[in-house]
């Protein structure tokens, strides 16, 4: 069943559907805010905010929208109200050299070093950049997902990725010259 | 095509390699070395970022939390198992297995059978009242939900679901009396760990003045040694109240002393 079905069961009262999709989603959504937050605790608050936002506005969800953007585009939301509620969440974390994600077990130590100072990197981004990256490189979200969930249109999509895009690499290569040199 | 041109349509989302396959694109980047390396750089980037593990979810205390709030929902939506409907017909219920009760010590029977029968009845009437203790929770009137959480209490050995309601409502309740009561609820079960890891939940994003000092007492007299790191980001939010900041540094010394 896809995940627009169970989500219009949803709205039609059958609450049950909704497990259906919590087993789908919250490992994305965890991923998601963990990323964006690096804080655990906040990450699985949020989730469950997600789904209490779904249930709260179900009536809203639509025949021919994509369930995956809609959630985003709640999870995004939710993420807002959080950073709104903490100020200094979405900013540059006291310890950068932790690491916002491992890197996969089945890299070299030079990559493995150089995730870690991407992953600094991605932390020195603006929020929304660094929402928009991890959207489209983690949760493999097409332009037309993205501009639903951003709610602007395609073409600003793609300018707003090209440059977060480009500024990230642009503090990675300057983060790499800076450890470099330090060696 | 001029670098200005090119540079919002150097990449593709749509592509294997992230790259544009527009051949106006591809022949900019043959004849400009600028582009080429804001490319390769941008390219090293992206397949860097694949490279990263997906971070691991505590799945098992998601899904119980989810499962309460699902159990809550479902219940109220349940017509006409709703409201003060299902509040009058549980409540009818526990009036009559307590009648039951009663009309069996009257009588008593002395069979094995007979006593596995009152123990289902009183097991029976203890599920019921958490039940009812549950839908109370979920009432739109905030009086009623504070009733529900102070019900829940007092019951002597509440399910996992039933206090993670009872969590829930201290997080997510829009009304600090309700809050306060919820924290009061929980006072009994401090030593559960999933209590006091929620206990520190919600330390961490109250916004009411009032509700964080109570948990912050809570915390400290639970000598809840896990709240130390949330006391000290409270201690330290320049954005909080004075008297929390202050609050949540005593509390933050007082555990590390490892004494109250």
């Amino acid at each position: 069943m896809t995940d627009e079905t169970l989500m219009l069961a949803v709205k039609a009262g059958n609450l049950d559907q909704l497990s259906g999709l919590f087993e789908r989603y919250h490992r994305p959504l965890f991923g998601f805010f963990y990323r964006l937050l690096r804080d655990r605790a906040a990450a699985e608050d949020l989730v469950q905010d997600v789904f209490v936002r779904v249930l709260k506005y179900r009536h809203t969800f639509q025949e021919r929208t994509s369930f995956k953007a809609w959630v985003f585009h709640i999870a995004r939301n939710s993420r807002l109200d959080f950073a709104r509620k903490h100020p200094g969440t979405d900013g540059i974390p006291d310890d950068e050299a932790m690491p916002a994600v491992e890197p996969g077990p089945d890299i070299g130590f030079g990559n493995r070093q150089e995730v870690a100072l991407l992953h600094q990197a991605l932390q020195r981004l603006p929020a929304d950049k660094r929402e928009l990256i991890i959207l489209a490189r983690y949760r493999d979200m097409n332009y037309q997902q993205l501009a639903a969930v951003m709610e602007i249109d395609e073409g600003a999509i793609r300018v707003r990725l090209h440059r977060a895009i480009r500024q990230l690499a642009d503090i990675f290569h300057e983060l790499r010259g800076t450890t470099r040199h330090a060696l | 095509m001029r670098c200005e041109d090119a540079t919002d349509r150097l990449f593709d989302l749509a592509s294997d390699d992230f790259l544009s396959k527009d051949p106006q694109v591809l022949a900019h980047l043959e004849a400009c070395s600028e582009c080429r390396r804001t490319v390769a750089h941008a390219t090293r980037a992206w397949s860097l970022l694949g490279a990263a593990q997906e971070p691991v979810a505590d799945s098992t205390a998601m899904r119980e939390r989810f499962d309460a709030l699902l159990e809550n929902q479902v219940r109220k939506s349940l017509a006409p198992w709703n409201g003060r409907r299902a509040l009058a017909a549980a409540a009818a219920l526990i009036v009559t297995l307590a009648a039951g009760v009663l009309i069996g010590r009257q009588f008593p029977a002395v069979g094995k059978q007979d006593a596995s029968y009152m123990t289902a009845m009183r097991q029976g009437m203890s599920e019921m009242r958490e039940l009812l203790t549950q839908a109370l929770i979920q009432q739109d009137v905030a009086s009623e939900r504070i009733k529900g959480v102070s019900a829940a209490g007092r019951i002597d050995d509440p399910r996992a679901e039933l206090l993670t309601a009872v969590l829930d409502t201290l997080m997510h309740d829009a009304d600090v009396n309700v809050r306060l009561a919820s924290l009061r609820a929980l006072e009994r079960f401090r030593e559960r760990p999933a209590v006091r890891q929620g206990i520190v939940r919600a330390l961490g994003r109250e916004e009411s003045p009032l509700v964080t000092i109570a948990l912050i007492d809570f915390v400290v007299d639970a000598k809840d040694d896990l709240a130390i790191e949330t006391l000290r980001q409270l201690a330290g939010d320049t954005a909080r109240d004075a008297a929390v900041r202050e609050t949540a540094a005593a509390a933050a010394a007082q555990l590390l002393q490892g004494g109250v």
